[in-house]
């Protein structure tokens, strides 16, 4: 029986006809030696013959017909934005992850305008500094853009987190809660262009790049069919691997994290006076 | 460039009648593959028409790393897949749905396509397949169908379903081991 499992990788090739010249003399050998894997063999072509009596029904010529008549309209369908403008005001009052990340993140722009108003806005700190007006406001806007251009690249990161660690083998299509994701990544999308407004400076180019490239992610996910559209998040997922988003988020956070670490007003705080 | 890479850059840039040329081409093949795996009618009409959306929703990520067909089927299966909470592939655990497979075959005799007689074989001979398929698992069925019915080569199925080599042979083999146990008693009548 030992030396028979050796031949029974052969016997599904021999069924489809794939096996090459030599492995059939092997397999043809083996057969005529050995009567019970000539038995089981013979079973299984006869089972392929009986399985091949199926006759598959053909689909209705009527709705073959009429396939893209009935398609075509799908492919245009546009949201409805009364339905849009209520889900979001509905989003608004409902407390899930989202608000709180929303929370955390106004605390934290909070405490950077605690710490910029403390050691930066006083007479000293400019003087100190030799900060011209201007230079300051700049600096100002700058720092509020990239404050809030880490905000969007943390949500959109936590939103995509969720997408990927979702395997569509194991994890059923509902659990994800898709319309929920979508509604947020409408608001992501939205975001964005005005965002990437306030990030002009050159030293801004690169997290700006970033924030588009999220954009079009969530754009995408925005755009994905409702409920089940396991596809579509493979697609997504696949494009956020080739385009190494994570990648690129991780390294945006590490220098914002480095800045506000050097951050002279930071610096100062921790009682360095060496500005 | 084959009439598929065309017909895709064409859509890619917004032609429809590119993309309707591209439904009418491959409409037949995803409706017969999601028929196999769900063996429901209605099933199939529907899913053949979520697949072609998706595509079009999809088609500006499609890269041709690739063959068309091959994307095709494989948002077939999983469009088949996540149908599992609704009808899917739990369809044929219920009898109903066999007793309707054998009434969509007493339509077609009766509309003259087959002959009766053979037909009452046939429709005998098919509750038997289906009950012998039912019992195969998911993975086992969906390759089964795609090797035996829809005629896709072992290479494909290994492209679409992104599985290794031995794993999409041996799980076609244990099928067929699995169909032949259920099939034997029929073995003398054949």
């Amino acid at each position: 029986m030992k030396e028979c499992n050796k031949y029974e990788r052969l016997f599904e090739k021999a069924l489809y006809n794939e096996l090459t010249k030599t492995e059939e003399n092997i397999f043809n050998e083996h057969l005529n030696s050995c009567s019970e894997c000539k038995e089981k063999f013979r079973d299984l072509q006869e089972t392929i013959n009986t399985i091949k009596k199926y006759q598959r029904p053909e689909p209705e010529e009527k709705f073959m017909n009429s396939f893209w008549e009935i398609l075509e309209p799908k492919l245009e369908v546009k949201e409805n934005p009364l339905k849009n403008f209520w889900l979001s005001f509905i989003e608004l009052f409902r407390f899930d992850p989202k608000f709180k990340y929303q929370l955390a993140g106004g605390l934290a722009l909070l405490v950077i305008g605690f710490v910029i108003g403390k050691f930066i806005m006083t007479d000293n700190g400019i003087q100190n500094r030799g900060i011209t007006s201007n230079k300051y406001k700049t600096e100002l806007n700058q720092t509020a853009a990239n404050v809030e251009a880490a905000k969007y690249i943390e949500r959109s990161k936590i939103l995509l987190l969720g997408i990927m660690n979702f395997d569509p083998t194991k994890d059923d299509a509902e659990t994800i809660n898709l319309p929920h994701i979508q509604t947020i990544s409408k608001r992501l999308a939205k975001q964005a262009p005005a965002l990437k407004v306030d990030l002009k400076e050159p030293s801004q180019q690169q997290v700006k790049q970033l924030v588009s490239d999220l954009q079009l992610i969530m754009l995408q996910i925005a755009n994905l069919e409702a409920k089940n559209d396991v596809d579509g998040i493979e697609l997504v997922k696949e494009g956020v691997n080739s385009q190494n988003i994570f990648l690129k988020i991780n390294i945006q956070q590490l220098l914002e994290s480095n800045k506000q670490f050097h951050k002279p007003g930071v610096q100062a705080g921790k009682g360095n006076t060496n500005i | 460039m084959d009439k598929d890479t065309e017909l895709i850059k064409r859509a890619q840039s917004g032609d429809l009648n590119a993309f309707r040329e591209l439904v009418d081409e491959h409409k037949r093949n995803v409706y017969y593959l999601a028929f196999d795996l769900t063996r429901n009618r209605e099933d199939a009409e529907d899913i053949s028409q979520d697949v072609f959306l998706k595509v079009f929703r999809s088609l500006k990520n499609f890269r041709g790393d690739a063959k068309f067909s091959s994307w095709l089927y494989r948002i077939t299966v999983n469009t088949c897949l996540s149908l599992k909470s609704k009808k899917g592939y739990t369809a044929m655990q219920k009898s109903e749905n066999l007793e309707e497979i054998i009434d969509t075959k007493s339509e077609m005799s009766s509309s003259g396509n087959v002959d009766p007689e053979s037909h009452t074989e046939a429709g005998f001979i098919q509750k038997n397949i289906d009950k012998a398929i039912e019992k195969l698992s998911k993975r086992e069925r969906t390759i089964f169908v795609m090797r035996n019915y829809s005629g896709l080569s072992f290479g494909e199925i290994v492209k679409i379903l992104k599985l290794r080599p031995g794993t999409v042979r041996s799980t076609n083999f244990k099928a067929l081991e699995k169909l032949r146990k259920e099939l034997a008693f029929y073995k003398d009548e054949i």
